[in-house]
């Protein structure tokens, strides 16, 4: 049973990396639930060792369904948490809080509102990182790559994986 | 193992530890070497495996956000690996997702590198069914030639398998590590290799080191046998020891060395003490031996001159005896007055005696030196006994004595000294006869024993005389001793005859016993033993056998041993005999005979018998015209005179001396019966034979070389009365000069003369043939040595100085004509003394005893050509054949030189057979030109050599050679009157 599941999951995982045949933002929530992986949070940030992991979409939901996809899943012993919110909602309860283009005016209002906390912020929206987002992700060549300011997670006090950082364009 | 066996020590030491150093260097260097290429790949491994690991911690986050880029950059730090030439990262499905090359990686190598790890992937895929782990990473090798290893890496997030890293790495980093590892353990081998030999060839001196000092010393001391030579102790181990060892037998060898040096040495000094000694007593040996020689050359010179000075002694006084004999002699001869004659027989008894003591005296001293030594002859033993006998037959008749010899009837032929034996029977005999007044003696030998070998026979000689007594019996063989003083006195004598005879019998192997009673007559006797003759001198028994068996013969004689010796004869040849004992019982007997139908055919008639005599028997059987034809034999020990005779002569008897000899006994009665048989005249045959003193040698020319006048007149005398022509020498040197002037027949020679001695000049006259032996010249002169020495040893002496012959001073006529007859056979006549006494044949011997003279039938004596013969040949020849004679006598001679060659060969070989035949022509073609001499010659020869060897063949042959000569001239001589 539980190698079907695994095969299963493996055969998920495996088309939510194939960005060409999936949508785009099937993709990024992808990419959303793999972020978290690389990030380390500062130490009591989870109440204890199996607090879900809340990645947080606020504002408009570009997703779609999609986020079913890494829901339910887990991140070490966190259970990933997907929480579709407004921008004005409390967002300290959110780990990772996505903004989607849609929102491209309010997002400097969200980040304010999230400054010096530690929750990781996601964007596709152009100029996120520089303009105090974390991960800006943007698409070239086909491929959904990102940016990221290790300044906006130092100050939320993330520890972002050399890994990731390895993967990313630092832009500051 | 064998070429290991011959190394020597040194390089068996070597070779074991080299062997030992390189097989454990071996293993170490394979462990070591296994050890280092496993753990080599498994650090390999481990390294690539770490690698893998790495690579895929790495590379999670690019397959995360799906950034091949950042895996190519992360496979690309493999560049750093220059053995991994491939690499490759697959997504879960093996689906690629990025790849390494390495920059020399073709594509063709990169496709079978993959083709490789799909294999692998597949043979993993079936394990992996079963195996409940697959993602474990793990690195495996794989690849035939290109040995290869792939390690696979899982590439994991939060338990999420993202894919796997695959490296494929060719190992060549390993390959050169080992490599170099390896070479470095073959140079590490190699160099510990050499070490150890260097090590070894140090170490195995501490061992063979030892040994081979062991053994030079060994071999110095082989060869120069120093023993004081010692080998240094290197070591305390078991070399030490042996090395001890070996100097400590060393050691004692040494010891022995010297103590056998020592002992030698002692020994030495021993030896040289006792040789010293030895040497001493040796020379004191030899002085004694030379002394003792000196003594023992000193006893026999004075021996050796005792024997010269009896030797001397008999020559000086046999030469006046000589004279003394040889005149009495001729001084019977001459008409003598009865009274004279008796003086004279005294003269002449007394010289005999005379010589007898002296030749007694020598055969003892000779006896008693021990010089006398016996011969080995064969002989025929009958025949000398007999004749020994006869010789006392007038002695006996003289003193009217029956003297007899019984003898077995088989002849005995053995070898030993016949002159010997005659001396001890002629002492015997003789003895007997001198002590014996009336009855008979007799002389008997018989057989005890005989073998194939060996004879034993008892020789005895009887006699009735008058006996001798005990206690004269005990001394008589002693010397000088007679039975007593007075019967020397009486019957004469030495005294030395038994003593002489005891002796010779002893020396022959017997005993001489005497058995006696005063009175009765004598026996002495002794037992002697003989080996067999060799076949040739038995007389041919098979013929005397032969023709008298199963005659009847009658023996009268009044004398019993005499009538049972006849018999016993006459029984042995076969013949049926009786016996009377006086002429009235012969006469019956004979008639009674004569009317049974089966008459005597022969009677034997002792010629003195009480009553009526032998003749007169004779004349009665005679004048019984039916007892006419029975042969008539008398037997006699002398000459019938008167009336006696006439009686005899007309009953035509024949006459033999007693004792009979068997074998003229034997001789007498074929002729008989031969008469018988062919009626031949009787006359014819038996006057050949003649008595050696009734020889004459009318013509032959002889020269006497003798220095002694006496002997000179005494042999001169004889010889010129004989009717030779004599010449005389003085000595040897005149004799040669004679012989050079003229030739002569024979050559009487003196051996002891002034000037040159016989012996010299015999040499100088051989000497003188032998150079000068022409064609014409006498084929070999005659020398007859005439000597006074009586010692063996002479006769000898003489032959060997080239002398034919043998004559013993004193000598009387007898002797010399015995001898001359020998050697002038063509010249012997028989003096006709008696003419008218014809009636008796003379004894069929050769040797007549010495009786009184005999009368014989006696033709002229033949010259040396029948006259006769000559004419009727002459008769022929003017019948019609002319020229016949002249052929005749040519041819004759021819074939007698031939001829007489011929006999000469057969003479020197002995070829008896060869002898007989050529003997037997010549006598033949001898008769055929009337050579009547030289047939009878050739006749006696032949008859000779048909009996049996003919020893002396060559002396006939030498007679015949000369007669030749003189029939030649005759011939000649016949032949010139003709012309």
């Amino acid at each position: 049973m539980r190698r079907w599941l695994a095969f299963l999951i493996a055969v998920l995982v495996a088309r939510s990396v194939c960005p060409e045949v999936y949508d785009e933002y099937a993709v990024k929530a992808a990419y959303l639930y793999n972020f978290a992986k690389f990030v380390e949070w500062p130490s009591g940030t989870f109440s204890n060792h199996d607090a879900p992991l809340v990645i947080c979409i606020a504002g408009d939901n570009p997703f779609g369904d999609t986020l079913a996809a890494i829901s339910n899943k887990n991140v070490d012993s966190h259970p990933v948490e997907v929480r579709i919110i407004s921008l004005t909602a409390r967002l300290d309860q959110c780990h990772v809080v996505f903004i989607g283009r849609a929102d491209q005016e309010q997002f400097k209002t969200v980040l304010l509102k999230l400054a010096r906390l530690p929750v990781l912020t996601v964007s596709d929206i152009n100029g996120f990182a520089q303009a105090g987002g974390m991960i800006e992700l943007f698409k070239t060549e086909q491929r959904i790559r990102f940016n990221i300011s290790i300044q906006a997670t130092h100050r939320a006090n993330l520890k972002l994986s050399s890994q990731l950082l390895k993967l990313a364009t630092i832009v500051d | 193992m064998i070429v290991f066996d011959k190394l020597s020590i040194k390089n068996k030491l070597m070779m074991v530890m080299l062997l030992t150093s390189a097989l454990v260097l071996l293993v170490v260097g394979v462990a070591l070497a296994v050890n280092e290429t496993y753990s080599q790949r498994k650090v390999a491994q481990a390294q690539l495996v770490t690698l893998a690991d790495v690579i895929g911690a790495n590379t999670a986050s690019a397959l995360l956000f799906n950034d091949i880029k950042a895996a190519e950059q992360n496979l690309a730090v493999l560049r750093a690996k220059s053995d991994v030439p491939y690499a490759v990262i697959d997504d879960p499905e093996n689906k690629m997702l990025a790849e390494y090359r390495a920059a020399d990686l073709t594509d063709k190598q990169r496709d079978q590198i993959r083709r490789w790890g799909a294999e692998l992937d597949k043979h993993d895929a079936k394990q992996e069914m079963k195996s409940e782990q697959v993602t474990l990473s793990e690195g495996k090798f794989f690849g035939g030639q290109n040995r290869m290893l792939v390690v696979k890496a899982p590439i994991q997030q939060d338990g999420q398998t993202l894919g796997c890293v695959v490296i494929y790495s060719d190992l060549h980093e390993l390959s050169e590590n080992l490599n170099r590892y390896y070479w470095i353990i073959a140079g590490l081998l190699v160099a510990s290799l050499v070490l150890a030999a260097l090590l070894a060839a140090r170490f195995q001196a501490v061992i063979s080191g030892p040994i081979l000092q062991l053994r030079g010393a060994m071999r110095e001391i082989a060869t120069t046998r120093d023993y004081a030579v010692r080998v240094m102790r290197a070591s305390d181990d078991e070399l030490g020891a042996l090395v001890d060892g070996f100097n400590d037998m060393l050691a004692q060898v040494q010891r022995r060395d010297a103590e056998l040096a020592h002992y030698s040495a002692g020994l030495e000094a021993e030896v040289a003490a006792r040789t010293l000694d030895l040497s001493a007593a040796n020379t004191e040996l030899r002085h004694l031996v030379d002394e003792l020689s000196v003594a023992k050359e000193r006893a026999e010179a004075a021996n050796q001159a005792k024997s010269q000075f009896l030797a001397n002694m008999s020559h000086e006084i046999r030469t006046p005896m000589n004279g003394i004999l040889g005149m009495v002699d001729l001084l019977m001869e001459t008409g003598l007055q009865s009274k004279q004659r008796h003086f004279m027989d005294i003269v002449h008894q007394s010289g005999v005696n005379l010589l007898n003591v002296i030749n007694d005296i020598l055969d003892f001293s000779k006896i008693e030196s021990g010089k006398l030594e016996l011969e080995s002859i064969d002989f025929n033993l009958l025949e000398q006994v007999e004749e020994t006998v006869t010789l006392f037959a007038e002695q006996a008749q003289r003193k009217g004595l029956e003297l007899a010899c019984s003898l077995p009837s088989k002849a005995v032929a053995v070898s030993g000294d016949p002159v010997r034996l005659r001396q001890v029977l002629a002492n015997l005999v003789g003895n007997a006869i001198k002590f014996t007044e009336h009855g008979e003696v007799i002389a008997q030998v018989s057989v005890i024993e005989q073998s194939a070998t060996a004879y034993r026979l008892r020789f005895e000689v009887r006699d009735t005389g008058i006996g001798i007594s005990e206690e004269a019996r005990r001394s008589i063989f002693n010397a000088f001793d007679q039975a007593d003083g007075s019967t020397t006195r009486k019957y004469g004598g030495t005294g030395l005859g038994l003593t002489i005879v005891k002796q010779l019998v002893a020396m022959m192997g017997g005993e001489i016993v005497v058995e006696s009673a005063v009175g009765r007559g004598s026996n002495f006797w002794f037992v002697l033993e003989f080996q067999r003759a060799a076949d040739g001198t038995v007389v041919r028994e098979a013929e005397l056998l032969s023709d008298l068996k199963g005659l009847r013969a009658l023996v009268v004689d009044d004398n019993r041993t005499n009538r049972e010796i006849l018999s016993h004869l006459l029984d042995a040849w076969g013949m049926r005999s009786d016996s009377a004992v006086d002429g009235a019982e012969a006469l019956r007997l004979l008639n009674d005979a004569r009317q049974g139908g089966d008459p005597y055919t022969v009677a034997l008639l002792d010629g003195i018998m009480p009553g009526m005599s032998g003749p007169d028997l004779a004349l009665a059987i005679y004048n019984e015209l039916q007892l006419r034809d029975t042969k008539l034999i008398l037997l006699t020990s002398a000459t019938f005179r008167g009336d006696q005779y006439d009686k005899a002569r007309q009953a035509r008897a024949l006459h033999m001396h007693k004792p009979v000899r068997k074998a003229a006994l034997h001789r007498c009665l074929r002729k008989l019966l031969k008469d018988v048989d062919t009626d031949r005249p009787r006359s014819e045959e038996e006057n050949s034979l003649d008595a050696p003193q009734h020889l004459r040698f009318p013509g032959a020319r002889v020269l006497l070389v003798e220095d002694n006048p006496v002997n000179r007149e005494v042999a001169g005398t004889m010889l010129i009365q004989a009717g030779c022509e004599v010449d005389i020498a003085g000595n040897g040197r005149e004799a040669i000069d004679r012989l050079a002037q003229q030739a002569y027949d024979v050559v009487l020679m003196d051996c002891q003369m002034p000037v040159m001695d016989g012996f010299q000049a015999t040499a100088v006259i051989r000497a003188r043939e032998r150079s000068g032996g022409g064609s014409g010249a006498p084929p070999r002169l005659s020398i007859v040595a005439v000597t006074a020495h009586a010692i063996r040893g002479d006769r000898e002496r003489c032959l060997e100085a080239g002398m034919d012959d043998y004559l013993c001073k004193p000598f009387v006529w007898k002797e010399l004509a015995t001898v001359l007859k020998r050697w002038l056979p063509a010249f012997a006549q028989t003096v006709d003394q008696a003419a008218g006494r014809v009636a008796f044949m003379a004894p069929v011997s050769d040797e007549t005893p010495p009786v009184a003279p005999v009368a014989m039938v006696q033709n002229n004596p033949p010259a040396v050509l029948d006259m006769a013969v000559l004419k009727s040949i002459r008769e022929m020849q003017r019948n019609g054949s002319p020229g016949l004679m002249e052929r005749l006598i040519d041819l004759y001679q021819r074939g007698a030189s031939t001829l007489l060659e011929q006999l000469r060969g057969a003479a020197d070989t002995g070829e008896r057979e060869e002898l007989r035949t050529v003997a037997h022509t010549l006598k033949s073609s001898s008769a055929n030109v009337g050579a009547m001499r030289m047939q009878r010659l050739c006749k006696e020869l032949e008859m000779m050599a048909r009996a049996g060897p003919v020893p002396d063949a060559m002396v006939y042959v030498m007679a015949i050679e000369q007669e030749f000569a003189k029939v030649r001239t005759a011939l000649r001589g016949q032949l010139t009157q003709e012309k």
